[in-house]
């Protein structure tokens, strides 16, 4: 049984329809990219499955349960977190009250504590910073913040919407290397991005989404993926 | 000698007056709303006191705040909660609908005339210190307020429920997608605007004689001027605001020859006009709650 299944997705905003019958899966353990170009509706398809937005018909199911229409701190208390397009830290809050709200949903304080030494462990930039306004971290720092802050939630899957946009190349390289290690370690991937190459090269399966949130191509991702042939097929990239 | 008088007669008004400025703030900082009824609160605060004037002090102060707190927070349940998502002209307008059903129910409940409250004993002794004369309720609104200072900002920066508001003032969709409850956080800024309404209504009254059903009237219009002079949604900003208006009040009150004292609003509102020509977003320009 997939951890997520997306059937007859349906998202429209009044009369503009973002996305129009989008089915996908994803299975415990995955790491899944779902890529296309600015404006195929990624980010609506991001926001339904977190619970920002209804679907105005199909299923979203995550862990056996339908979830469509769920608010976001019930979709969290499930276990789906999100690295929302933007970062959206909060910037007058230091970063160990970032990462102290990141784990809200969750009852037991010792093991919080204990979270947030992991997670001050994985990224030491932010044990560095943790009483430094979140807002004065760089934009790679700011990154790194915002997806600590969602893995103190502890969730089942990591939603993950453009963690490459507006960043360095270098910076870049690192978010990706920093998801393969977190996949690596069991964590569940969902990620959308408009950086096609790495994200298919990053992850275990792919989705291309075309205007109109339908699914136009699918297919295995990895290091040896053909990436190339992909992109001018679908995405008008020039080959490298 | 006679201007150091003058200053420490202002500080004790503008310590008044930066209370006075803090619980409007605070609910708007959380949920953008300037609630006009907060006035009302103080007023109610008021006419607990003349129902429990004849109790004991500490049941007096535990009243007037449980009074204060429940209509803060019903208000809140009953009229702010069902228009949260609607304009803010929506909500503007509740709450001068919700400002005027409370006057008006007091003025039903305790009639037109104001309600007269017996003084405190002790609270206008005056201690000499040389040739200046500092008043009992100048200390205790000096003290109240630093301690309320202090209690506010540790409980934004130190308990979950304040570091959750601040993430709330800040950015609300993203409150929501780390499992912060907007109920919860709203309700508790109403909570705290309601304690330090009734804190206020408790000092205010203490040093007048009467409590009217218009009470509240001038006291949310200095709350207004003070927050926005401070600079919306910063508390430091509402505290410093709510003072200066206090405080620079006073001193024209004293400093302004006999026969322009009567016009000493226009020249503090003239001065207000002046502090946003220069600063228009207000002293302290703030996104989100500042502490």
């Amino acid at each position: 049984m997939s951890l997520l299944e997306l059937r007859g997705v349906r998202i429209a905003y009044g009369q503009a329809i973002a996305v129009q019958g989008l089915d996908l899966h994803l299975d415990e353990g995955e790491f899944v990219s779902l890529i296309g170009h600015n404006g195929v509706g990624k980010s609506s398809t991001v926001k339904a499955i977190s619970g920002l937005v209804k679907p105005t018909a199909g299923t979203i199911t995550f862990d056996g349960q339908e979830i469509q229409g769920h608010d976001p701190g019930a979709t969290l208390r499930l276990g789906v977190a999100v690295v929302p397009e933007g970062r959206h830290i909060f910037t007058r809050l230091t970063v160990r009250e970032n990462l102290t709200v990141g784990a809200t949903v969750r009852k037991d304080r010792a093991e919080v504590t204990a979270s947030y030494e992991e997670m001050v462990g994985r990224f030491p930039v932010l044990g560095k910073y943790s009483e430094r306004m979140a807002g004065l971290l760089s934009g790679g720092e700011q990154q790194q913040l915002a997806i600590a802050r969602a893995l103190m939630s502890k969730p089942k899957l990591l939603l993950l919407d453009e963690p490459s946009l507006g960043l360095a190349p270098q910076i870049v390289d690192q978010v990706f290397e920093l998801l393969i290690e977190l996949r690596g370690q069991g964590t569940t991937i969902l990620l959308v991005e408009q950086n096609a190459a790495q994200a298919i090269r990053a992850s275990d399966r792919y989705y291309l989404m075309r205007t109109g949130g339908v699914i136009e191509a699918q297919g295995l991702g990895g290091e040896n993926a053909d990436v190339a042939s992909i992109g001018s097929a679908y995405l008008h990239m020039g080959r490298d | 000698m006679v201007w150091l008088q003058y200053v420490l007669d202002a500080i004790g008004t503008g310590a008044l007056y930066a209370l006075m400025t803090l619980g409007l703030a605070l609910v708007f900082s959380v949920m953008g709303l300037m609630n006009f009824a907060y006035g009302q609160l103080i007023m109610i605060g008021g006419f607990t006191m003349i129902m429990l004037r004849e109790q004991p002090w500490y049941v007096l102060i535990a009243g007037t705040i449980f009074a204060v707190v429940l209509v803060s927070v019903l208000m809140e349940r009953l009229a702010f909660r069902p228009v949260r998502h609607a304009s803010a002209m929506t909500m503007l307008i509740t709450s001068f609908a919700l400002a005027q059903f409370l006057q008006q129910t007091a003025r039903v409940a305790f009639g037109a005339n104001p309600k007269p409250l017996k003084q405190f004993d002790g609270l206008s002794k005056q201690y000499e210190l040389g040739s200046l004369r500092i008043s009992t309720m100048s200390i205790i609104t000096v003290v109240l307020t630093i301690i309320v200072l202090v209690s506010l900002a540790l409980l934004l920066r130190r308990t979950n429920i304040g570091i959750q508001l601040r993430a709330s003032t800040e950015d609300v969709e993203m409150a929501a997608l780390v499992g912060i409850k907007s109920n919860r956080v709203i309700a508790a800024a109403f909570v705290i605007s309601g304690t330090i309404a009734a804190i206020v209504a408790m000092l205010f009254f203490s040093s007048r004689t009467n409590v009217s059903w218009s009470s509240g009237e001038s006291i949310v219009l200095i709350a207004f001027v003070g927050s926005v002079i401070g600079g919306l949604g910063s508390m430091v900003g509402a505290a410093l605001g709510g003072f200066l208006m206090g405080f620079v009040y006073t001193m024209l009150n004293a400093l302004l020859p006999m026969e322009l004292r009567v016009f000493a609003d226009a020249f503090l509102y003239l001065l207000v006009i002046v502090v946003l020509l220069i600063r228009p977003a207000g002293l302290v320009a703030a996104k989100g709650v500042r502490v």
